[in-house]
């Protein structure tokens, strides 16, 4: 029986292990650019710190790019304000992509990117989040004071979604009645959906796009046109860069026309901040 | 005959038998249901598709490789350097030895994030002592050496304290026996103390191992976690949960397997060293 165990116990991740065997050396820093035709440069590695908002559509962009100038371009998520915190401490890294504006702000006022850098690349909208077919009935931001519904928000200092959440409150003059009563407060913006999907909140203040990636699942309340005015997800090249050309040109690959279908896709808005092109299905 | 001690075999320890036997039993078994116990939900969480998906993918993959030879040389670090220290914190009697003691189980009660804020701050680019290697051309942040330091400075107080341990229950007699019939002392050492602190060491080792590779908060914030760079099997887990909460699953029960593993083959070799005619 012991033997049993044992052996399953090295069987299956061996198994496991060969299954994938064929696949591309992992975890070893690339000694040789790809088949394709490659320049005589040594392959280009760029290090981009990003929030958690632009996740699904950036890892795809950064592959597409990649394979298409034969670079490599290093991704790290994370709550926008943790992701500042570690590049500005560390004097670090060539792009930033935080979930939104006010970081951007941030980081130029701390003189972390190159303001001449920065680029709007696609819209946000914030709405209410609610598991799908709304079962609580939220209809709105006063919904959030009522003592059955369980609220998640970001955390203010770190999340744009957290002071986006923060100043609707603020503004209906509820935020001191809703704060206390907050379940938890989520560390990053893909960090407040994982709590709507698993079920830990009736209701979040959360984005536009996660209803649109997650259709079976959540579902979107409109809020007020006061306090859901588009946000961008901009991004700007890291003051430290030591390869600030290659950055830009990552920049503008990313807000520009072959990579809209693929940010629309994931459910994002192109364009102007009056959504001039709409996402996919 | 109602001994609550069987001793069949004089040579092995007490059995408890009977009704003490049965209480502790039960207890053991609310203990695995309560700690253990959620891992079963990781089981019957997600269905076996998705799992299987999350566990084929080379992100997975790459993740769990870089863990597994980061984790391995943290360890080795922590034996070379760690192993000194156990033996002279349990055999020399110097000044101040309480503190020392003190100071290397520090890291065991503080939270990895702050061995995290503290690594960046002495070993960054812009740190203390960093900013040298930065200078030099060989910075050690968001690198697969700063995964490395990272779990070496996490783990390593675990491996210290149990080979201390370990070493400690060797009785000083059997040494100075040694010592009387001819040999040296890193002789004995080798050959006398050491193999009878045998199973504890391995133990000390295996701990260790399994902390370094679960190792998240002061690896996230001293390496980040860049996929195929410095990305380890628990930020890998950590930044699939952002989305994709099964194929983290998937990965979570793959490092379940693996330690699995690990711990047989530990237990494996510890049996083989308790009957090499050691002490029990």
């Amino acid at each position: 029986m012991r033997h049993l165990v044992a052996i399953a116990a090295i069987a299956v991740p061996l198994a496991l292990l060969l299954a994938t065997g064929c696949r591309q050396a992992p975890g070893v820093p690339p000694a040789a650019a790809p088949a394709s035709p490659a320049p005589q440069a040594p392959r280009e590695r760029l290090t981009v710190f990003a929030g958690a908002a632009s996740k699904p559509a950036l890892e795809e962009l950064a592959r597409i790019y990649g394979e298409k100038h034969g670079a490599v371009v290093d991704i790290t998520f994370g709550g926008s304000g943790s992701m500042l915190t570690q590049f500005s401490q560390e004097h670090y890294g060539d792009l930033y992509v935080p979930g939104s504006d006010d970081f951007m702000d941030k980081a130029e006022a701390k003189e972390a990117v190159l303001k001449d850098t920065r680029t709007p690349l696609v819209y946000l909208v914030p709405t209410l989040g609610v598991a799908k077919g709304n079962p609580k009935h939220i209809k709105g931001l006063a919904d959030l004071s009522r003592p059955d519904v369980r609220v998640v928000v970001g955390e203010p200092k770190s999340v744009c979604l957290g002071a986006i959440a923060r100043d609707a409150l603020q503004a209906e003059g509820i935020w001191d009645e809703v704060a206390p009563r907050v379940a938890s407060y989520a560390t990053s913006c893909e960090n407040v959906l994982q709590v709507l999907l698993l079920g830990e909140a009736d209701v979040i203040i959360g984005w536009d796009v996660f209803a649109r990636q997650h259709p079976d699942k959540v579902e979107s309340v409109p809020l007020p046109a006061k306090y859901s005015r588009p946000r961008n997800i901009p991004a700007a090249v890291i003051k430290w860069s030591t390869q600030p050309e290659a950055a830009r040109a990552l920049i503008e690959f990313l807000a520009g026309p072959e990579a809209r279908p693929v940010w629309q896709k994931h459910g994002y808005t192109t364009g102007s901040s009056t959504g001039a092109a709409k996402p996919g299905p | 005959m109602s001994h609550a001690l069987s001793r069949h075999d004089t040579r092995a320890p007490g059995r408890y038998l009977g009704l003490a036997g049965g209480v502790l039993v039960a207890m053991t078994v609310v203990f695995l249901l309560l700690a253990v116990g959620p891992l079963l939900g990781l089981f019957l969480y997600t269905p076996l598709p998705h799992a299987l998906r999350g566990m084929l993918m080379e992100e997975a993959w790459q993740a769990l490789l870089l863990t597994l030879w980061t984790s391995a040389i943290a360890v080795a670090l922590a034996v070379v350097l760690g192993l000194p220290a156990a033996i002279c914190l349990a055999r020399v009697d110097f000044r101040g030895r309480v503190l020392v003691n003190a100071l290397i189980e520090l890291p065991i009660a503080l939270p990895p994030l702050v061995l995290g804020v503290a690594l960046i701050l002495v070993w960054g680019r812009q740190g203390l002592l960093g900013h040298f290697l930065s200078d030099a051309g060989h910075p050690l942040s968001f690198t697969p050496l700063a995964v490395v330091a990272a779990q070496f400075v996490v783990a390593s107080p675990f491996f210290v304290r149990i080979a201390k341990a370990a070493i400690e229950q060797v009785p000083v007699s059997l040494e100075e026996a040694s010592i009387t019939l001819g040999r040296s002392l890193p002789a004995t050492l080798a050959l006398v103390t050491l193999p009878l602190a045998g199973r504890g060491l391995l133990g000390a080792l295996i701990t260790c191992w399994a902390r370094a590779m679960g190792e998240f908060g002061a690896t996230i914030l001293f390496a980040g976690s860049f996929p195929g760079r410095t990305q380890t099997a628990p930020t890998a887990i950590f930044n699939l949960m952002q989305n994709d909460v099964e194929s983290a699953v998937g990965l979570a029960l793959i490092m379940l397997a693996f330690s699995a593993l690990a711990f047989v083959v530990a237990q494996m070799g510890a049996r083989r060293l308790t009957t090499a005619g050691g002490m029990p």
